[in-house]
């Protein structure tokens, strides 16, 4: 499949920055746009934009975390068909089984190697 | 004939006649029987003859008389004894006849006799004598008739008093020992510990012992006899007064709080009816002064209430620890996570303009990061153990094996380990824990393998009874499944048995081997998490046995 432009959801500006500088390693013209926690995203997504072909969603933020975003993206008819990567520092089994549960078609916890963090994102892209 | 010779003849007859006379009278006497027998002087010798006489019925009553009869003469010549006194002095009637009474008077009696005896000629005399008779001595009372004028003697009957003397000897030293028992009975209730009174119907004090006296500070004259109102009269309106009417009225009645008024002493009482023949005669009181059990009580009560409020701070602190070692753990991983991203960003990037030393220095921070992000894990894992709380699930552990295989096939099949393991039983565990638990002695195991040797690592099972564990303290009763993991590794010092159980305990040199000195902690926290019981057997060069015992369902 073919990205011309994604929404990354996360309120940590290191993760937002070292994200976009892999991405734009791997696919230089894919446009990365970022929403600083789940309500913001919503509210992005409703405005009159083209919408993303991926949503990366971090699930520990403000305001509204990544479930309730998340349960708010699958309820709604116009979003529930974007496929939802859940990015996230946990590991947690029960969080990784939770997400699934609720929807979301990814858990990618975010290494701490680059060089694995790059090979994953490649591949996320891949896939989806 | 001559004169003389018809003087003489003439005297004769007259002495004959007056004989004659005599006879006549003795022949009257024996008929009316007012004559029993007759004492002749026999050459100095007093012979008796016994007569038959026609108070025949009187002499048979006599015979059996329970007392001894005699007739004496006034010299105290016996010319009768019936049959009681051969009994009494346990002799022959034949030997006692004719003889003097005086000869069975003990000597200390005879002065007595011989007054009474006097006494007797002019009516009657009695008293108490003692007789003496072939070494025997014997009470007796003694009553004497004068028998004047009919027969020149005494009459006297004897009582045995032996009987009476015995029982009033027997009465006399039941009474001492009644008073003895009396005295020990008194000196016990005295030293109780208890102050025990008793009291009539109308609650009189009729007794009390020492130890109620001290606590009231009284006099026992003070008291008995005086009504309990009259002492003490503050009691009218209590509690404890209704109690003693209870009491009177059969019931036994127990207060555990009595506060005394004057010094504030505290006594547990039983106030108990007293019963004599099935009928209430009065109140027993017994008290006991508890104040110091009272006072330890509560002080007890207070140190309990302190230890329950420091063991919910314990807890409290336990709690927040938990889970502060879980944020700590969690939120450590954030920066470190970015440092080695960075970091690795960087070394990929531009490695190429970097001084050879610069490469280096940036290689160790990774090296560092990578360390410390081991450690943040391992700290991670370990806290997770005590915050979740996960189920226990009926699992098949051969299936938790199998699956810690597949887990660690890259390590198993690089350091060429062979793992025997037999049939495990199916337990309840929390199966991720227990997936952790043999994956880290499993890892150990291979880790810590002898250069150049192949890894065997031996798994056992087998059911024990707890008598059977003796390094540690397990339940009692139980049934244990142990499961031993044995290797042959690198082995260590037995000191270091319960050590290598500690938080960031490593026994070798971190270029030997990697480690976070946690793994083994977390077992043991795993297993406390099941109520079992992980111990190690090791010897340096000799391989490493891990114990682990899990209680069997019962």
């Amino acid at each position: 499949m073919n990205h011309t432009e994604i929404l990354l959801v996360d309120d940590d500006l290191d993760d937002q920055m070292f994200f976009k500088d892999v991405l734009s390693e791997i696919y230089p013209e894919i446009k990365c746009n970022i929403a600083g926690h789940g309500l913001e995203a919503l509210l992005y997504l409703n405005s009159d934009i083209k919408f993303p072909s991926l949503i990366f969603l971090d699930l520990n933020m403000p305001v509204m975390n990544g479930f309730e975003c998340l349960q708010k993206l699958k309820g709604d008819n116009r979003f529930k068909k974007i496929p939802v990567i859940i990015i996230s520092t946990s590991s947690n089994p029960y969080d990784m089984e939770k997400a699934r549960e609720m929807g979301a078609e990814h858990f990618f916890t975010k290494p701490a190697d680059y060089l694995m963090y790059k090979e994953n994102l490649f591949r996320i892209f891949k896939n989806f | 004939m001559d004169h003389a010779q018809h003087d003489d003849l003439r005297k004769e007859n007259q002495s004959l006649n007056r004989q004659l006379q005599e006879y006549k009278e003795l022949v009257d006497a024996i008929k009316n029987g007012s004559i029993d027998a007759l004492a002749i002087n026999k050459n100095g010798e007093p012979e008796i003859f016994a007569l038959e006489s026609t108070d025949y019925v009187y002499r048979v009553l006599v015979e059996n008389f329970a007392e001894s009869a005699l007739n004496v003469t006034d010299t105290g010549l016996i010319v009768y004894a019936n049959s009681a006194f051969d009994r009494l002095l346990n002799a022959a009637n034949a030997t006692l006849v004719g003889a003097n009474i005086e000869s069975f008077l003990d000597s200390k009696s005879k002065k007595a006799f011989k007054e009474m005896f006097r006494a007797s000629f002019s009516g009657t005399s009695k008293g108490e004598l003692v007789l003496s008779y072939n070494g025997k001595k014997i009470p007796v009372y003694v009553s004497m008739s004068s028998l004047y004028p009919r027969f020149p003697g005494i009459g006297i009957i004897i009582t045995d008093l032996t009987e009476k003397k015995e029982q009033e000897i027997f009465t006399s030293s039941l009474e001492h020992k009644i008073s003895e028992r009396t005295a020990f009975i008194q000196q016990v209730i005295d030293s109780s510990v208890e102050a025990i009174s008793t009291f009539d119907k109308d609650l009189n004090y009729t007794s009390i012992n020492k130890t109620a006296l001290q606590d009231l500070a009284l006099s026992a004259n003070d008291i008995i006899g005086k009504n309990v109102l009259e002492i003490f009269p503050h009691l009218k309106e209590t509690a404890q007064y209704q109690s003693m009417q209870r009491a009177l009225g059969g019931e036994t009645v127990f207060h555990n709080n009595i506060i005394s008024q004057s010094n504030g002493t505290v006594y547990e009482a039983y106030f108990k009816p007293l019963i004599v023949n099935e009928e209430i005669t009065g109140v027993l009181l017994m008290a006991r002064d508890i104040t110091t059990v009272v006072h330890a009580k509560r002080r007890l009560e207070e140190m309990n209430r302190e230890l329950e409020v420091k063991n919910t701070e314990l807890m409290h602190t336990n709690t927040e620890l938990a889970s502060f070692s879980y944020i700590a753990s969690h939120d450590l991983q954030e920066p470190l996570r970015k440092i080695q991203a960075f970091t690795g960003r960087i070394l990929d990037k531009q490695s190429d303009e970097f001084t050879k030393t610069t490469k280096d220095y940036f290689t160790r921070i990774i090296a560092a990061a990578a360390a410390m992000q081991n450690l943040i894990d391992a700290l991670h894992a370990y806290s997770r153990t005590s915050v979740l709380k996960p189920e226990f699930i009926l699992t098949d552990l051969n299936q938790i094996m199998e699956d810690v295989k597949r887990s660690m096939q890259e390590m198993i099949t690089s350091s060429e380990a062979v793992i025997d393991c037999p049939t495990l039983p199916t337990i309840r565990v929390i199966p991720l824990q227990m997936h952790q638990v043999f994956s880290n002695l499993i890892n150990n195991a291979i880790k810590f393998r002898k250069p150049k040797e192949r890894p065997y690592i031996k798994i056992t099972a087998e059911l024990i009874s707890e008598e059977n564990i003796k390094e540690e303290v397990a339940l009692p009763k139980r049934k244990y499944w142990k499961i031993s993991v044995t290797d042959n590794g690198i082995g260590f010092e037995k000191i270091y048995g319960e050590k290598i159980f500690e938080l960031f305990q490593k026994l070798h040199g971190k270029d030997a081997y990697s480690g976070t000195g946690i793994g083994l902690s977390i077992c043991k926290k795993i297993i406390q998490n099941h109520k079992g019981l992980i111990n190690v057997n090791s010897e340096p060069g000799m391989g490493t046995t891990f114990n682990i015992y899990l209680p069997a369902r019962t």
